[in-house]
């Protein structure tokens, strides 16, 4: 099964008191032991789930402070941050499940030598995949989150918001549900286009098969260095970071321009001298061009370490810094159960 | 506030927020809520300290934003701890539940008219809430004037008041504002002071020009020529210290 795939919640039969389990998008339960059949009544027609916490303090903690050593941040940094505040909390998400079908028709075009002419292929492709969407079901504000993947292992449990802070959702369930069936139909497209360099025709459909809002916890840990504050935030069964606000490093900042600068103007020049030196007109402007993408890559590389790297935002913050990390995605694939035709 | 009895026995109904259901402890009873025509109260907790608002402040001063003094000089010459009313709709319209943010007070706030509540613990206020010393803003807009320019059929609607930190601070003479939101820490500014890229082009086109001429007359003239890209990365180097190098001391 894959990572992504399914969610199974564990609940307690009514009638026998026996752990009884349910999959996602399922309305009646059978108890194993008791035979009994309850239906799962939701909050206009809604199923919650929610994650149990597996990180502890411990282990969020260690793992932030691994964080702090990696990539351009401020020197010591692990050393003269201070955690202000570590604590758990659990974040809404509007998760549906389904199948993205798709037809699409349209044509390969294959570029022909010298005295051939470009051959036109057509192809017809029919996606037959199940997507799974999730989106922030509130304003993620600053903690710089949109969507969650659910790992493997994660234990999913009855919903209760008593324990730890939960937060409200504020986002609208039925844009969730339009903006989720609308990118799994142009994934479902996009999927089936493959290869075509036109499209002719193309329609999608989609297939609900479970939505669910999910409350997935997170350690938010809040830090300051120099008397400025700054934050991380863990995955709360993962324990890997998810975004966060860290100082950048001034050595590095300058080093990035330094070399940044002076390599590119080095690399424009020796493509352009090989270029002479081969004479040919052709050869001196392919490597001139070669030269100036080359040296344009470094330069905008350098730069932006340059430039923005006073701060450095990790996963999905918004504003300006240094941004690294993966951006988790919103759409995602289960190609497990994936039925696709190409001709 | 709306306060619950159940309708069987009359007991106290802790009802949750946002939910149609609620179970009374006593007699077991549940009750479907009607919340079409009552205006629900809520209140979003702080999560950020007065003193963690200052230090955001700093962050965001020492950030690639804003100019490089700006950590050492910049001053916070006001910082209120309020709750800001927000009037929260959730309608169904053409069949669909849309939800719709207005705010329930004139201001000249910044991040106030592109409302969005914060990511926050939602509690019900009632006259026990605790608002930890911010001083609550009271709605000045009838709720009314906006229910009229609204589509579709009420589904809930209610107050929700939520945490911000208005801030005042001067740097070079003027006096801006800014609102740290008291949830998440979302800072929010109309205008503000900016860093010029201009020295950063500078230091880079600088070395850019060692390290072309230093390979280019390296080539063709004589290898000694190389030596400029070296020139080139110190140069480089300490230029670029100089302009990311923050002045020491300050007081923000």
């Amino acid at each position: 099964m894959s990572q992504t795939s399914k969610i199974i919640v564990s609940l307690t039969c009514p009638n026998c008191g026996g752990q009884v389990h349910s999959e996602e998008g399922e309305t009646l339960v059978l108890c194993k032991y008791c035979n009994s059949v309850f239906s799962l009544t939701t909050d206009e027609g809604i199923r919650k789930i929610m994650y149990r916490l597996d990180v502890t303090r411990k282990k969020a903690e260690t793992n932030f402070y691994e964080w702090l050593k990696e990539g351009p941040k401020a020197k010591d940094l692990e050393k003269k941050a201070q955690i202000s505040e570590a604590y758990p909390i659990y974040l809404p998400f509007w998760r549906l499940v389904g199948r993205g079908k798709a037809c699409v028709c349209g044509i390969e075009i294959q570029k022909g030598d010298k005295d051939e002419p470009d051959r036109r292929i057509p192809h017809e492709s029919l996606v037959n995949r199940e997507y799974i969407y999730s989106d922030i079901a509130c304003d993620p504000g600053d903690l710089g989150i949109a969507a969650i993947r659910i790992p493997e292992h994660a234990e999913a449990v009855e919903f209760d918001d008593e324990s730890i802070v939960t937060f409200g959702v504020t986002e609208s369930r039925d844009d969730a549900y339009t903006e989720g069936s609308e990118q799994i139909k142009r994934q479902a497209i996009a999927d089936g286009k493959r290869s075509m360099d036109e499209v002719h025709f193309s329609k999608a459909f989609f297939f609900e098969k479970a939505f669910s809002l999910v409350y997935y916890p997170f350690w938010i840990i809040r830090y300051t260095f120099e008397d400025r504050a700054y934050f991380a935030v863990l995955d709360g069964i993962t324990s890997q970071i998810i975004s966060g606000r860290a100082p950048g490093n001034a050595g590095s900042q300058s080093t990035a321009a330094a070399l940044g600068g002076t390599l590119s103007g080095a690399v424009l020049a020796a493509f352009i001298f090989f270029g002479f030196a081969l004479g040919a007109l052709e050869a001196i402007a392919i490597l001139f061009a070669f030269g100036l993408i080359a040296a344009a890559g470094i330069i905008g590389f350098a730069y932006k370490r340059f430039r923005y790297g006073d701060e450095i935002l990790e996963g999905a913050m918004k504003g300006k810094g240094l941004k690294r990390g993966k951006k988790q995605q919103c759409l995602e694939t289960n190609y497990e159960n994936t039925y696709d035709m190409f001709n | 506030m709306v306060n619950f009895t159940c309708p069987k026995c009359g007991a106290a109904l802790p009802v949750k927020p946002g939910t149609q259901l609620a179970v009374c402890s006593y007699c077991g009873t549940p009750s479907y809520i009607d919340r079409r025509e009552a205006i629900f109260f809520y209140i979003l907790p702080f999560s950020i300290t007065e003193e963690a608002a200052r230090a955001i402040f700093k962050r965001w001063t020492a950030g690639p934003s804003c100019p490089k003094d700006m950590e050492a000089t910049a001053e916070i010459t006001a910082l209120k701890k309020e709750y800001f009313p927000v009037f929260r709709f959730r309608r169904t319209v053409n069949g669909k539940e849309k939800i719709t943010s207005k705010p329930a007070r004139g201001t000249l706030l910044p991040g106030m008219h592109t409302i969005d509540i914060p990511p926050g613990d939602m509690i019900i206020f009632d006259s026990n809430s605790k608002t930890g010393g911010a001083e609550i803003l009271h709605p000045d807009i009838a709720i009314d004037s906006y229910i009229g320019e609204l589509e579709g059929e009420t589904i809930d609607q209610s107050l929700v008041y939520f945490p911000i930190y208005e801030l005042k601070y001067r740097y070079g003479g003027t006096e801006y504002d800014m609102v740290i939101d008291g949830s998440s820490g979302k800072i929010s500014i109309t205008n503000s002071p900016k860093r010029s890229s201009v020295s950063y082009v500078a230091v880079m086109a600088l070395a850019f020009v060692l390290g072309f001429i230093g390979t280019l007359l390296g080539f063709l003239i004589t290898p000694v020529f190389f030596l400029l890209i070296i020139a080139g990365i110190f140069a480089g180097k300490i230029l670029a210290h100089k302009v990311v190098k923050k002045p020491e001391g300050g007081n923000a």
